[in-house]
């Protein structure tokens, strides 16, 4: 095996549940989710050459799934909101049932793409604000104020069910 | 800071508080009770996300991508290798074909690969070969070791998270986390900060090293330690601590796969 398919095939290792995880909220299906990856990992080897820094590859390929997602759009519309409910919330295998889980599952299903967007590069990717402006290409600032609307709509919508967590003010 | 520009910031961010930051929720209290909601929102948040991903993911991208060796040849034109766990497969598939349709029946020519990509991982067993690996990792990344804050908890949970690591308990002061490719597999990178210096914890639940205690010529010493799934290695100057550190990361950790 040589060292680029080494590498390769680390990359496959390392990214694959991350990038999986952030495509399937991206488009709220784990078939296109499915899709998505294996189309990432495609560019992702053709370009290969192109990645000097390792440190950098998970910006690399958040950028390649991104565009392979804009591209799933140019040739066929799709709404998020189209996607059935149950699709979202029957992935944790073995997962024990919680009913606040399901809410804030269906809480960030209801974010608006630009507010959630940010918050899965953070919370899933662990990318820095800096690092989620370069990749969205926009300012830091907004990047900031998205991901604060983006906690207080989840927060807002956990209190209207129930008050599932608590009392959060 | 005020508690609006707490509130503020803490929403930004969480788990990354500044300094002027958590001295101002450890002195108030209303901001204290607001961030433990944020705290207890924000790990539902992360379970909420943390769907589950099909355990035949790995097989199938790679699968995809021996075909794609085939129809397409490679720049390199190396692969002959991958390529030869896959002759059962007609070479006449195009791009049209229904991938998934395919790949659910193939699932064994995909073990295959996977399986042969783990026996040409290859297996260091002298000591010295594998200090000697260690440490110039180590020194090919030596700028993990001037870092002097503690980084946030998401960063080191993602960092342990990416290569199926669970962290169970506190496990001190980390002052740098991040994945990187110890003998081309992925690992976790931990610098902790002790009273002697930086201790450098590679995790690599990809990896199987034996154990090891060496000590180098330029005074570093390097501990392997094989775990239950996979291997973990410790690289500093003091004995004692490392066996510290060890003893904390072994108890405080939990390797999912392998």
């Amino acid at each position: 095996m040589n060292d680029k398919q080494k590498l390769f095939n680390s990359l496959v290792e390392a990214y694959q549940k991350p990038l999986y995880r952030y495509g399937y909220w991206l488009c709220g299906d784990g078939s296109i989710a499915e899709d998505l990856v294996q189309e990432t990992f495609l560019r992702a080897w053709r370009a290969l050459d192109s990645l000097h820094n390792t440190a950098a590859a998970k910006s690399w390929l958040v950028t390649i799934l991104r565009r392979e997602n804009a591209r799933r759009f140019q040739r066929k519309a799709f709404e998020y909101s189209d996607v059935p409910m149950e699709s979202l919330v029957d992935e944790g295998a073995g997962e024990v049932y919680s009913a606040e889980l399901e809410t804030m599952r269906i809480g960030i299903e209801r974010l608006d793409e630009k507010y959630r967007e940010p918050l899965l590069m953070q919370v899933l990717m662990g990318f820095t604000q800096e690092e989620i402006s370069e990749q969205m290409e926009i300012p830091a600032n907004t990047v900031a104020t998205r991901l604060r609307r983006a906690r207080l709509q989840l927060r807002d919508f956990l209190m209207a069910d129930e008050d599932v967590v608590g009392g959060v003010k | 800071m005020n508690c609006m520009d707490f509130r503020r910031v803490s929403l930004e961010d969480p788990q990354g508080l500044s300094e002027s930051a958590t001295i101002h929720v450890q002195s108030c209290s209303a901001c204290n009770v607001y961030y433990r909601q944020l705290l207890k929102q924000e790990r539902l948040l992360e379970r909420a996300l943390n769907v589950g991903v099909p355990e035949d993911l790995v097989a199938h991208t790679l699968l995809r991508h021996g075909f794609e060796q085939k129809d397409i040849p490679a720049k390199t034109g190396n692969n002959q290798e991958l390529d030869s766990t896959l002759t059962p497969i007609n070479s006449s598939i195009n791009s049209s074909f229904s991938w998934r349709r395919f790949a659910t029946g193939f699932a064994l020519v995909a073990s295959i690969v996977a399986v042969t990509i783990g026996i040409n991982v290859q297996q260091l067993s002298d000591p010295e070969e594998i200090a000697r690996m260690l440490v110039s990792h180590i020194e090919e990344e030596a700028h993990t070791l001037s870092a002097r804050d503690t980084v946030s908890k998401g960063r080191l949970t993602n960092t342990l998270s990416n290569v199926d690591i669970q962290q169970l308990a506190h496990l001190g002061d980390v002052t740098f986390a991040g994945n990187c490719l110890v003998d081309g597999k992925w690992a976790a990178h931990l610098v902790m900060k002790t009273e002697q210096g930086p201790v450098t914890v590679l995790l690599m639940p990809n990896s199987k090293l034996r154990s090891i205690d060496h000590l180098g010529s330029g005074g570093d010493r390097v501990q392997t330690v094989a775990l239950r799934g996979g291997s973990m290695a410790l690289i500093g100057s003091d004995r004692k601590e490392l066996d510290l550190v060890r003893e904390r990361v072994v108890s405080s950790v939990r390797i999912h796969h392998i």
